[in-house]
C-alpha cells in the first residue's frame, strides 16, 4: 500500500527559486531528504491513534525511501504492509465485518504533513535569503 | 442542515434495484450484496474573515458482494446526482471467511457554508 501527497504552492515556490537563480533540484532533494522521518513518525502515530491494541506489528513494514529521482520528477516512496502485513490494508480499508481504521489516507491528506513541507519550503527559502 | 451521513443514505436509497446498506460496520447477517459507508476525512478547504467557507468529506463506500467484484454503476449514478464526487477506487480481496468481494470507492463532498 502506497502513500501519495498532493501539495498546493510547490510550483509557486519552484518558480521564486528559479527567478532567484537557484538550483530548483537541489532544493527540493534538501526539502524531501528532511521528510522521511516525519512520514513515518506520521504514520506510526496514525497506527497508535486508530488502534485499539497497537502491537508495532504494522508499523515494523513501514519503509520510506530517500529522494529519488526518475526523470525531472524527485519523490520520496512510502509503503507499509504487503505481502508480510496483509492486516494493514484490512485496517486501512475495511473488511465485510470490520470497519476501516484508516491510517495512511489521513497521513498524506492530513495537514501535519503538509505543514511540515511548508515549514522546510520556509527555511530553505530564508536560507537563500528570500522573503518566503 | 443535512449532514454528510444523511446525504449519502439518501443518495443509496435510490438506487435501483435496492441493495442494502448501513453506516460501516454492517450488524447481523450480512446479505449476499450490500454496500457500507463511512467518513473517512473531513477537512476545511477555504476561510474569509477568518470564519471557514468550505469544507470537504471524503466519504468511503464499499460494495461487497458474493458473486464477484461489485459493479459500481448505479452507485455513481446515486453519488453523482447528490453531488459526491467520485475518487479513489481500490478492490479490496475477497474475504477468506465470509467470501465477499470488496471494491472501495471514495467520493468528495464539498460543503459551501452560507
Amino acid at each position: 500500500m502506497k502513500g501519495e501527497l498532493s501539495f498546493k504552492g510547490l510550483e509557486e515556490w519552484m518558480e521564486d527559486l528559479v527567478a532567484a537563480g537557484e538550483s530548483v533540484d537541489d532544493a527540493v532533494t534538501e526539502l524531501l531528504g528532511e521528510t522521511p522521518p516525519f512520514i513515518e513518525e506520521e504514520l506510526v502515530a496514525q497506527l497508535k491513534k486508530t488502534s485499539e491494541a497497537y502491537t508495532g506489528e504494522t508499523a515494523s513494514t513501514i519503509q520510506v525511501s530517500g529522494v529519488q529521482q526518475a526523470g525531472n520528477y524527485l519523490f520520496v516512496d512510502a509503503t507499509v504492509g504487503g505481502k508480510e502485513a496483509p492486516q494493514a490494508v484490512y485496517k486501512e480499508y475495511g473488511t465485510s465485518r470490520q470497519v476501516a481504521e484508516p491510517f495512511v489516507r489521513p497521513t498524506f491528506r492530513g495537514h501535519r504533513l503538509k505543514n511540515k513541507l511548508k515549514e522546510g519550503m520556509k527555511s530553505i527559502m530564508q536560507r537563500f535569503g528570500l522573503s518566503k | 442542515m443535512t449532514t454528510i451521513f444523511e446525504r449519502v443514505e439518501t443518495a443509496l436509497g435510490t438506487i435501483s434495484p435496492a441493495v442494502p446498506f448501513a453506516l460501516s460496520p454492517y450488524k447481523g447477517d450480512l446479505p449476499s450484496a450490500y454496500i457500507v459507508h463511512q467518513l473517512i476525512n473531513s477537512h476545511p478547504e477555504q476561510h474569509a474573515d477568518n470564519e471557514e467557507t468550505e469544507r470537504s468529506y471524503t466519504v468511503q463506500v464499499t460494495l461487497w458482494d458474493k458473486a464477484g467484484i461489485p459493479s459500481i454503476t448505479s452507485v455513481d449514478a446515486a453519488m453523482k446526482a447528490a453531488n459526491l464526487e467520485k475518487s479513489d477506487v481500490r478492490q479490496i480481496s475477497q474475504d477468506p471467511q465470509t467470501h465477499h468481494y470488496g471494491l472501495a470507492v471514495e467520493y468528495v463532498y464539498f460543503e459551501t457554508q452560507e
